[in-house]
């Protein structure tokens, strides 16, 4: 089966599978154009809600009972008022600050509004109802007692008072609820964007703007759709670790925030349901085998990183900065940085610390060592660094002393063996029979695989393009898969995994018709250009001089099994990307204001 | 930001199908049922397929699909056509299961992630439909099974998926191509091809 017929039988195996959900559908779209969202619901908070349903419609149908006399004025929308826990509800309210209508933004708002009818009621008895209803249903309580209150409103000073009355007035609420509540505030006037942003994620404009907020002060290091699942608690942890300046306000009220941000903060987040900044620097310090009084600069911070609140211990001790990041609930110790004049090999997006890891010589003695196996007695014998997902992970170390075969993990800090295998081998046949059964502990590596290769071809890999080496099963064994360019020429290489001998190789000049490729990605014809001639195709496509160019990325790419080149670059403020097929001509390009 | 893209794709189809669903979306937003209705028929497979990836329960899929479109119904006057409608309804997907999957493990930790992509009540099913999407597709790990179904059912290109998922594109591919080269081992009994 070819990589197009396996997605063709998947996309109709699951169109098997999909129900026509279509009439239900619009039975649910009907009644909420406009208005209310109906969303499945919850039946198991079903039950707890009816007693305070009851307690809290029976205050606002007094309230409420006197209807609308200014028609027009009654039913103009003059505010949005949005508030969000993780349930997020939305109020319109008129000029008079009454309430026109009340939306759940999400399942948990509809849980909060089931039974209550606001319509009609004064904006801040709506607010009382509806804080009642989030205690009873335990989504504010010492673990998470943040609440985001804000205000949309064109009218900044009516906008401002509606937010204090609002804010006051939850606070009471809570106070009287004995709930140290941490609440946000804000106002600002309506944005399309931001109302765009907030529909598409289904989350209401307050919490989008919290989160923008949060996005622009983190540098880049944050988007938007990471953060859009947390809860306000967890939002609010972030803001105030980020900015700094909030980090003094904790526990002072009604504190204003200084005119750099809209958003006001009062009360501190909960960090019950974590273990703690404390115990976070003890954690990261033990893992350092440092104590605090030996290190400066120790400064711990909330984060949220790889779907996770994490608390961010940084410290320096000799003159090494130390970067950590501990699981807020479990206190497990997610990575660590050691920034340090020594350099690691290339890796892709982390620093390590290099400089601590204990050197392939001392990996490798300490497997022999473990084997009881002098270096001598050896026929062969590699060692190399092991990456996993561009960051060392280990030490590996294989050998050969007589008919045995060693296979040993060495931690990168200690000589400690993380895990070794061995295997004797008493004939050709019996090796075979073993390898099918534990096919990945005699795994040459991808390193090993790419340097055979590169071996035979008589290059080097700093003068090869393209280079791509990929690990695969072909009938149970291990192969590696090794591509790469030397000028016009294609060199295809298929490695045997356990004994690193040449199983296949190719070799295919550019122009000659000649290909009797195995590999299954590759449809590439003889009239494949190169790499660089793509780029100088993209390049006077976008009428730009070579030698204005930064930034040039260039690469080959399977799109349907196709060959496909990407060539982006950055030219007189523009960035450019272009997309061309293997005979040269564009797919696609687009530029953009970089 | 100030952004000015021109875009020339010579690749019909896809374009085609861009503006088709824009369209779409456009008569949704402005009520039309019949619209949506071709909307739901055209993209309920990628949908549910996306879902399904998150949640890895159909049963569940078949619930965020129904939400998804609601919100969809909803929210489309909001859409503006700046990226692709494709990528926009998958982002409410996305967004909606990783609501629900937040939901779940608020209330039940005993969540032992399975893979149960068959519905119970599902009678289409083949046994062949049985071996690929619950045998061989329960063979890929959770990120894999995502691309591959974005790609193969949902039509994105690697690079798309690469922006919606919020992944490096060469993540994207080499997940990609060693997530097809399980599904043919798992489909042909890793024997010689």
């Amino acid at each position: 089966m070819n990589p197009k017929e396996l997605e063709q039988h998947l996309k109709q195996s699951l169109e098997h599978t999909v129900p026509d959900d279509f009439e239900r559908i619009l039975s649910h779209c009907d009644a909420q154009k406009g208005t209310v969202i109906s969303m499945t619901q919850n039946t198991s908070k079903k039950k707890k809600w009816i007693s305070i349903a009851t307690a809290a419609c029976l205050a606002l149908v007094i309230i409420g009972g006197g209807s609308g006399y200014y028609y027009k004025i009654n039913h103009t929308v003059a505010s949005v008022v949005s508030l969000d826990v993780n349930p997020s509800v939305e109020l319109t309210v008129n000029r008079k600050e009454k309430v026109i209508s009340a939306t759940p933004m999400n399942e948990d708002g509809t849980v909060i509004l089931e039974g209550l009818n606001l319509e009609g009621t004064q904006v801040t008895v709506a607010m009382n109802a509806i804080i009642g209803s989030l205690l009873q249903h335990g989504y504010v309580d010492e673990l998470a007692n943040s609440i985001l209150i804000t205000v949309e409103d064109d009218d900044a000073q009516r906008g401002e008072k509606l937010q204090t009355e609002l804010t006051e007035q939850a606070d009471a609420v809570l106070a009287n609820a004995q709930i140290n509540a941490a609440i946000l505030s804000q106002t600002f006037q309506h944005n399309d964007a931001l109302t765009q942003k907030a529909a598409e994620y289904g989350i209401s404009a307050g919490k989008a703007a919290l989160i923008q907020a949060i996005v622009e002060e983190s540098n880049g290091t944050k988007t938007f759709e990471s953060l859009v699942g947390l809860t306000i608690n967890e939002l609010n942890l972030l803001y105030t670790a980020q900015s700094a300046s909030y980090a003094f306000l904790e526990s002072s009220t009604g504190e204003t925030a200084p005119a750099a941000t809209a958003i006001v903060s009062t009360g501190s987040a909960s960090q019950n349901a974590y273990i703690g900044a404390e115990a976070a620097q003890d954690v990261a310090l033990d893992h350092a085998s440092l104590s605090a009084s030996k290190v400066s600069f120790l400064k711990t911070e909330y984060d949220y990183d790889d779907g996770r609140m994490v608390y961010e211990v940084s410290f320096h001790y000799n003159g090494k900065e130390y970067d950590y990041e501990i699981d807020a609930r479990t206190g497990e110790v997610v990575k660590y940085e050691t920034e340090s004049a020594g350099t690691v090999p290339a890796s892709s997006n982390t620093s390590a610390a290099a400089a601590e890891y204990i050197g392939e010589s001392k990996a490798k003695q300490t497997a022999l060592n473990h084997a009881g196996v002098s270096e001598s007695d050896t026929s062969y014998c590699n060692v190399w660094l092991e990456y996993d997902d561009g960051r060392a992970e280990c030490y590996e170390v294989e050998f050969m002393s007589g008919s045995t075969r060693y296979e040993y993990e060495i931690a990168l800090r200690s000589a400690t063996v993380l895990k070794y295998e061995s295997k004797t081998y008493s004939n050709a046949n019996s090796s075979h029979a073993n390898q099918q059964t534990s096919s990945t502990s005699n795994d040459i590596g991808s390193e090993q695989a790419k340097a055979v290769a590169l071996k035979d071809a008589g290059l080097q890999e700093s003068s090869v393009t393209g280079l791509r080496v990929e690990r695969d099963y072909d009938d149970g064994r291990l192969k590696y898969d090794v591509e790469f360019w030397s000028g016009k020429t294609e060199y295809d290489y298929t490695i045997d995994g356990t004994s690193g001998t040449i199983r296949d190789k190719d070799v295919e000049p550019h122009g000659s018709a000649s290909s009797n490729t195995s590999s299954s990605a590759s449809s590439a014809t003889s009239s494949n250009i190169t790499l660089e001639e793509a780029k100088a195709i993209a390049l006077s496509h976008a009428g730009v001089n070579a030698a204005n160019v930064f930034d040039m990325k260039a690469e080959q790419d399977y799109d349907d099994g196709k060959l496909e080149y990407e060539v982006e670059f950055k030219s007189g403020g523009m960035e450019y990307e272009y997309k061309l097929d293997s005979s040269g001509n564009i797919i696609s390009y687009e530029s953009d204001w970089d | 930001m100030l952004m000015l893209i021109l875009t020339q794709a010579t690749d019909e189809k896809s374009e085609e199908n861009r503006k088709e669903l824009n369209q779409l979306l456009q008569k949704v937003a402005a009520g039309d049922k019949e619209a949506f209705g071709q909307l739901y028929y055209r993209t309920r497979v990628a949908i549910y397929g996306l879902a399904l990836s998150y949640v890895k329960s159909a049963h569940t899929a078949q619930d965020i699909t129904h939400d998804a479109f609601v919100r969809i119904w909803e929210a489309a006057p909001q859409y503006r056509a700046q990226g692709t409608p494709m990528g926009w309804m998958l982002a409410i997907t996305r967004n909606l299961s990783l609501m629900r999957l937040r939901t779940q493990q608020r209330h039940t930790d005993l969540e032992e992630d399975q893979w149960d992509a068959i519905p119970a009540e599902a009678q289409a099913v083949t046994a062949e439909d049985r071996a690929l999407l619950q045998d061989a597709l329960s063979a890929l790990e959770e990120g894999e099974r995502r691309i591959v179904l974005l790609h193969a059912v949902a039509g994105l290109k690697h690079r798309e998926i690469g922006s919606l998922l919020e992944i490096p594109l060469a993540t994207v591919l080499s997940k990609y191509h060693r997530a097809l080269k399980k599904l043919r081992i798992q489909l042909e009994g890793g024997g010689p091809q």
